[in-house]
């Protein structure tokens, strides 16, 4: 007897428990005092401290909350069958921008979108647009011109190493810059591509990166988290070899082995959004991250980068804000 | 391109990969045949590894070293597997079920632990690691000392538990007394073998082993730990065991060949061989295989894996 009440009691706590995680909305706000102020709100289908993607996008909201005054709220954990219904209680609770973490949000926007003409919707990495459906992306070719030309300038031995997850645009996307940008300062320069194969094989990463070394690459250029996490490691374990941080300035990180970092900002990207949103230019469409709108910019430098590399690293930022260069045209 | 492939630097590179890459998997096979010998199916030693990475970092973190660290992830690998032991041998469960349900739930645990122990920070958080332990002067014989004696000091041990765990188990009377519990645990129970409490003991031994593979993954291959990054190389474990036979020096050879496969394919692609890289990262796959259907010959598991052991009603 006793011990089938403790099952029942056992279940309870478990469904409990599970319903806690799966349903564990955040920090809304009760939406009662209705105030003039614009309110945005986003949703995650992971934790939101995830010391990255998730937590990025956030971040960005929560800048904008402090410098335009506006109110944001999130959701997070929220599962794929629940994207319609988070956006549309947000839409319906009449948030004046709903966005959503991620292109898989994309079909869930499109849906809700149409039902509510007058509530504005922002899928990050998004791909498919309407009226009032805007899609937050990186310009990741300019991010690879950016590191193919740091890259090419310091290398030693003429080649280069590229690591990422898998094969997806965003990565073909970067490999063309990288290659067009190697080129275009280093014509000897041999950018090396290889892929994990995976999104979070750290050791795997890290393996990849001094295979690269073992063939002469002197500059590693990670372009998924497990590498940037990796690859860093690796090149400490060689000498003269160097690696390109992305997507935040890191400097500090690991001081020895750093040359500098591709940044794509997602802070900036959601910034820019919300203002759009306040001052009524936000419309359906791409909005695109780059250099001009101060989204994407070369970070700081090592120790090991010489002033007049520094110096054409700087000029490349203010060719690249005045459209002055011709960049490859990118993947899908 | 095939001179590059037959110089000496770049068979002597791939060789010692293949051994760094071998060692987790080595390390958390040997604890499959324990527990396996003993008739504990143990599907859960993904989960046991990825926890044994996590608290390894943590016991390196604050009680300071990696061999502490090592320590902890063992222990808490065995700890993995006392859920594991007592449900299988005490409650009688499906141990399939109970394995698969470690592996989902460690994934979960672990990286909540992380965040909760190393607090919610931007970038992972460095622990003492292991450095290098080259041999004293061995590691200078030329070629074979770099392969053989130029590495961490988990690496030799993985190796060198091949022939202990062998010995046990085949040479001496408590290894007997595994195999027999493994295989017909009511004629063992007759000879007066306590089957549960032995079936408990490799169960935890080959949680133990997991987890030091895992602690080998974020201490030894790594500095940190990082969500899910064991990635897989349980289950290449549990495959490993069946391709070797449930032999420790089978295994080794199992493990060798995933090692030394996932190098050359890495090293495949460190070239810039114009080869599409999908088919690259199949080759480990394809050459198990490949190597299964040339030595494959029916290789039979212990007769009581996976089954419960019921006492009889007297």
């Amino acid at each position: 007897m006793k011990k089938k009440r403790f099952t029942w009691i056992a279940l309870i706590v478990l469904v409990l428990f599970a319903l806690s995680i799966t349903a564990g909305c955040g920090g809304a706000p009760p939406a009662d005092d209705e105030d003039e102020a614009v309110r945005v709100a986003i949703v995650f289908n992971s934790p939101v401290a995830d010391s990255g993607w998730n937590a990025n996008a956030w971040q960005g909201l929560l800048d904008a909350r402090d410098k335009f005054g506006i109110e944001v709220a999130y959701s997070e954990n929220v599962p794929l069958a629940e994207y319609e219904a988070a956006f549309r209680d947000y839409a319906s609770q009449g948030y004046d921008m709903v966005m959503g973490n991620g292109f898989e949000f994309n079909d869930a926007a499109l849906a809700v979108a149409a039902e509510f003409p007058d509530v504005m919707f922002g899928i990050i990495n998004g791909l498919e647009y309407a009226d009032n459906l805007a899609g937050l992306e990186f310009d990741n070719v300019e991010a690879g011109y950016i590191a193919g030309v740091a890259a090419g300038l310091v290398t030693q031995t003429n080649k280069l190493g590229f690591i990422g997850g898998t094969e997806i645009p965003s990565m073909t996307n970067f490999i063309k810059g990288m290659e067009a940008g190697a080129a275009s300062v280093n014509p000897d320069a041999d950018v090396i591509v290889t892929y994990i194969g995976s999104w979070d094989d750290v050791p795997k990463a890290k393996e990849l990166s001094l295979a690269l070394m073992g063939n002469g690459v002197d500059i590693l250029v990670p372009f998924a988290s497990a590498a940037i996490i990796a690859t860093p490691e690796a090149a400490k374990e060689g000498e003269n070899v160097y690696y390109i941080h992305n997507p935040n300035d890191a400097p500090d990180l690991h001081p020895d082995v750093y040359l500098t970092a591709a940044i794509q900002s997602t802070e900036m990207l959601v910034e820019i959004a919300v203002s759009r949103l306040l001052d009524g230019t936000f419309e359906g469409g791409p909005i695109v991250g780059n250099v001009a709108n101060g989204v994407q910019d070369v970070g700081s430098f090592g120790a090991m980068v010489p002033a007049d590399v520094q110096q054409q690293m700087m000029d490349l930022m203010d060719d690249l804000a005045a459209g002055r260069i011709a960049l490859p045209e990118k993947d899908g | 391109m095939i001179e590059t492939l037959i110089s000496p630097a770049f068979l002597s590179d791939w060789m010692i990969a293949s051994m760094r890459m071998a060692t987790p998997l080595l390390f958390a096979a040997l604890g499959g045949i324990i527990s396996e010998r003993a008739g504990i199916l143990n599907i859960g030693i993904e989960g046991m590894m990825l926890t044994g990475a996590l608290f390894a970092t943590v016991g390196s973190f604050f009680l300071g070293g990696p061999w502490m660290g090592t320590l902890v992830g063992g222990i808490s690998g065995a700890l993995v597997a006392l859920i594991l032991a007592y449900m299988a041998v005490t409650l009688k469960a499906n141990q399939t079920v109970v394995g698969a349900a470690i592996n989902l739930f460690s994934l979960g645990v672990t990286g909540f632990f992380m965040r909760v122990i190393f607090q919610v920070t931007d970038r992972p958080v460095p622990v003492p690691a292991f450095g290098f332990a080259p041999v004293p002067f061995l590691h200078q014989i030329p070629v074979v000392g770099g392969i053989l004696f130029g590495h961490k000091a988990l690496v030799y041990l993985a190796f060198l538990l091949v022939p202990v765990v062998w010995f046990f188990v085949f040479k001496t009377a408590r290894g007997l007394n595994l195999r027999a519990v493994g295989e017909y645990p009511m004629a063992a129970e007759t000879m007066g073998i306590r089957v549960n409490r032995i079936r408990y003991a490799a169960t935890l031994v080959g949680g133990f082993l997991a987890g030091v593979g895992g602690a080998y993954i974020s201490l030894g291959q790594m500095n940190t730990f990082m969500d899910n990054m064991v990635a897989g190389r349980g289950f290449i474990a549990l495959g490993a065991i069946i391709f070797g036979k449930w032999n420790p020096f089978g295994v080794m050879g199992a493990t060798m060949l995933f090692g030394a496969a996932d190098a050359l394919q890495m090293r495949f692609q460190a070239l810039g061989f114009a080869v599409p890289y999908h088919l690259v990262l199949m080759l480990p796959y394809l050459l198990t295989m490949v190597t299964l259907i040339g030595f494959g010959r029916a290789a039979r598991p212990p007769a009581a894996i996976g089954v419960p052991y019921i006492k009889e009603i007297k």
